[in-house]
């Protein structure tokens, strides 16, 4: 399911994390909502970053960043507080996760000749499925399942 | 001929689940037959919750048998159902020869079941059979006796004779013919809450007499109250009745006086029995008539719902609730401005009515996620039956409380574990037949299965009189797998906790069916994660009883919601003993633990702050101390604040990270906000673990 093989049918969400682009599958975006408190919940790898509550679903919100190895959030980076949005995924067998992402920028269905193998290892390059080139800019994209597979708490 | 005898092999299957749970009818009826006779032999005034309990256990006798297409015993208990409708609505004398006949059916039913046990029916049992159900249609159809005294007596209203029920008319005749006096209590409540002062009435009614029929009262009543009719019979006259109930607004009218004289008809319409009775002798019986029908709407009138589509409901009950909180809340901040309080209290009524009519909803949606435990006990029945005819070790199974309900989703998990004690108890516990001479038992061995509710738990009992768990073995082994030390000191009861150690057991060999290195801890994680705990007891010699307490339901909970720092947890009220501010004189430190002296008995204290990491939050005042339990082992949970209690939806936390030690899943008190329900049993059992180690 994951790979370059299912991929260039997809659209993707664009999203920016630390000023670099990422891309989504649509198919596996259930819904995207406003940043909201996040109860944090204790013994948790750092990725996790808390929980929240939607519509009675509670549901666990990971941080991009940490996951990417990333630059982690300053409490007061100014940048783009109100930007930042949860990307609630969906995975095959119902699975949810919730996602902090900096901006949500655009839906985008690349053509097959825009897609190229990911870039070689690296930090956080397991949860890159494929680098796409969207004009100058190069967007990797984001191993949706693999993230949504179910990992133990330390 | 092969097709054949394969269609006899899946009858004999299908007869024998049938035969544990109809062995179990029958019992509880020839009980309830017994109970009778005696009434009847001591000319005592019978309890007519008998016949009715006759009858229900009559119609699960059909309704299983309908469910294993076994046509005899669902014609024969048809026909007992028949007799005790009879004589529950007075179409039929409670005298000896009725009882004879429902004991003869009884004791055909017994026989029906001990050839199917042996797998076949055999032309003297269904010619028995048939004899019975010609003598219960005669005695059935006999006419009604006539009435001692009319119902006509009675200085009712029409309107509300008629009302009554067939049943409530025969309850009425019967009072009657024993002489009773018959009272109409009327009352009046205030409707917000006449539940409750309904529910205290009939409570008190219960307690003098016998409450024929609680019929919504005729005429207007005054604004925002609600009036109540309540048919009562009892020896008390009018003005003692109302002296013992002893409650304000009512009116007791005596409707019938058995010393004065009765009998004339005073033109009020006849009562309902004779006039709905077919009275000419060509149409055909009510029994048979009714026969087709009746087994068809038998098996129809249950619905398999999937458990899941409960959940769905129960999630949409919980977004209800959290409405209503909303809905409380607002009605709170218009009660703070003058020109708004009188929308408020319209508003706060409204609130109160949506939250009475939620819990009504929320109590029918978890009664229908209740199942017996019969299922339960009936597949264990099963495995210890096979377990004798491989072993050939006499064991009896001895099952208590098969009625008792639990959530549906409990059952299912139930299923594994208490297996594992089963079987542990049939294997190792119980010696063999020499072994038990030789001890001074009898040489049959006896598991015990016992389920019974208490408050808000239900408790499974699995006690063997076997040999009892080999403390100085369990020692050894606790030794040679360094889980104790040498010079440590052990009562019996922290041996027989060890139990519970993973990977601990004292048997070296593996049987078939147990000992595959699954041990009681794994037991023990399995109902923690339920909520549940388990407790073993056990005597040397004399046995072992091990017992899980599960709370009823998982789906609500009561929570007490307490602050730390900024952060609100919610932890279940049944695992909260008390709460009491934290007095720093009464804290000692002991081996790197904080202790309270809690009316002399030490408390371990655990602060939560520390567990979550709560950053301190600027305006606390004096912590408190909220006292958990789980069993026998308490611990003192240190708060900032408390912030009262609340019925909670527990909901999982969905994500990648599968297990969170010590919480059991969130919920959302109506702000969009989760808020984490603790797990106070893996609490306790990390504070307790730490004190082990350190």
């Amino acid at each position: 399911m994951s790979g370059a093989d299912a991929a260039p049918l997809d659209e993707l969400l664009v999203v920016t994390v630390c000023d670099d682009w990422y891309a989504l599958p649509v198919p596996r975006v259930r819904e995207i909502v406003r940043q909201r408190p996040i109860t944090p919940i204790p013994n948790l790898p750092g990725f996790v970053l808390g929980a929240i509550s939607l519509r009675g679903e509670v549901i666990q919100v990971l941080d991009l960043r940490t996951r990417l190895e990333l630059p982690a959030y300053r409490p007061d980076e100014p940048s783009a507080r109100d930007r930042r949005r949860i990307v609630v995924l969906r995975g095959a067998e119902g699975s949810l996760a919730g996602l902090l992402v900096d901006r949500v920028v655009e839906v985008w269905r690349p053509a097959e000749s825009e897609l190229h193998p990911a870039a070689a290892r690296g930090p956080g390059s397991e949860w890159i499925s494929a680098l796409c080139a969207r004009g100058e800019r190069f967007v990797s994209l984001i191993d949706a399942d693999r993230l949504l597979e179910p990992s133990r708490a330390a | 001929m092969s097709s054949a005898s394969e269609e006899s092999r899946a009858h004999a299957r299908a007869a024998r689940e049938f035969v544990s749970e109809a062995e179990e009818i029958l019992e509880r009826m020839r009980s309830d037959l017994a109970d009778l006779a005696d009434a009847l032999a001591a000319s005592r005034d019978t309890d007519p919750e008998l016949i009715n309990g006759l009858f229900r256990s009559a119609h699960s006798l059909k309704g299983a048998a309908g469910m294993f297409n076994l046509e005899e015993m669902g014609s024969l208990a048809h026909h007992l159902e028949e007799i005790l409708d009879a004589l529950r609505l007075g179409r039929m004398p409670l005298e000896f020869p009725a009882l004879q006949l429902l004991d003869e059916a009884v004791a055909t039913a017994g026989l029906l079941l001990d050839r199917l046990q042996q797998g076949e029916l055999s032309g003297d049992a269904l010619k028995r059979v048939g004899d019975l159900v010609q003598r219960i249609h005669l005695a059935v159809d006999q006419p009604p006796p006539a009435p001692t005294l009319g119902s006509a007596s009675v200085a009712l209203d029409a309107s509300v004779l008629r009302a009554l029920t067939e049943y409530e008319e025969h309850r009425l005749q019967e009072n009657l013919r024993r002489g009773k006096q018959i009272h109409l209590v009327e009352a009046t409540f205030e409707i917000l809450s006449f539940e409750r002062s309904l529910s205290e009435l009939t409570r008190a009614v219960r307690a003098v007499g016998e409450l024929i029929s609680t019929l919504p009262a005729p005429g207007e009543a005054p604004e925002a109250q609600i009036r109540f009719s309540l048919l009562v019979a009892s020896d008390l006259p009018a003005e003692a009745l109302d002296s013992r109930l002893g409650q304000p607004n009512l009116r007791i009218t005596a409707v019938h006086d058995p010393s004065a004289a009765a009998g004339e008809p005073r033109g009020a319409p006849s009562a309902r029995p004779q006039a709905a009775r077919p009275g000419s002798a060509a149409l055909p019986a009510p029994g048979d008539a009714a026969a087709p029908i009746d087994s068809l709407r038998s098996i129809s009138d249950t619905v398999r719902v999937d458990i899941h589509k409960l959940d769905d409901l129960m999630n949409l009950l919980g977004e209800l609730m959290i409405q209503r909180t909303v809905v409380a809340a607002i009605a709170q901040r218009l009660a703070a401005e003058r020109e708004t309080a009188r929308i408020a209290r319209e508003l706060e009524k409204v609130h109160q009515a949506l939250d009475r009519r939620l819990r009504d909803l929320q109590a029918g949606i978890l009664e229908v996620r209740m199942v017996p435990l019969r299922q339960v006990f009936e597949r264990l029945a099963r495995v210890v039956r096979r377990m004798r005819r491989d072993t050939a070790k006499p064991v009896r199974l001895e099952i208590c409380g098969a009625d008792t309900e639990l959530d549906k989703l409990l059952v299912e998990e139930l299923i594994d574990p208490l297996m594992h004690v089963v079987r542990n108890a049939f294997d190792h516990a119980i010696e063999t037949p020499e072994q038990r001479v030789a001890a001074g038992k009898p040489p049959e061995g006896c598991i015990r299965l016992d389920a019974f509710q208490k408050g808000n738990h239900v408790v499974i009992e699995v006690s063997d009189d076997g040999r009892g768990i080999d403390l100085e073995a369990v020692r050894e082994r606790a030794l040679a797998m360094g889980l104790v030390s040498p010079d440590q000191a052990l009562g019996s009861k922290e041996i027989v906790d060890l139990v519970f150690a993973a990977g601990l057991s004292t048997r070296t060999e593996v049987t078939d069916t147990s000992g595959r290195g699954v041990g009681m801890d794994v037991v023990r994680t399995n109902l923690a994660s339920l909520g549940g705990v388990v407790d073993v007891r056990s005597k040397p010699g004399r046995g072992t009883s091990v017992s899980f307490t599960l709370p009823i339901t998982l789906a609500i909970i009561q929570a007490l919601l307490v602050r730390v720092g900024h952060q609100r947890f919610a932890l279940p009220l049944t695992a909260v003993r008390e709460t009491l501010p934290l007095e720093t004189e009464a804290l000692q430190h002991s081996h790197h633990h904080e202790i309270l002296n809690l009316r002399g008995e030490p408390l371990r204290l655990l602060r939560l702050r520390q567990v979550f990491g709560s950053a301190p939050s600027a305006a606390d005042g004096k912590p408190y101390v909220v006292v958990v339990a789980v069993g026998d082992a308490r611990l003192g949970l240190v708060v900032d604040r408390l912030d009262g209690q609340q019925d909670v939806v527990i909901k999982p936390i969905r994500g990648p990270i599968a297990s969170m030690r010590g919480i059991t899943g969130a919920t959302d008190l109506g702000d969009q906000e989760a808020v984490l329900v603790l797990d106070v049993a893996a609490l306790i059992d990390d504070a307790s673990r730490s004190r082990e180690t350190s």
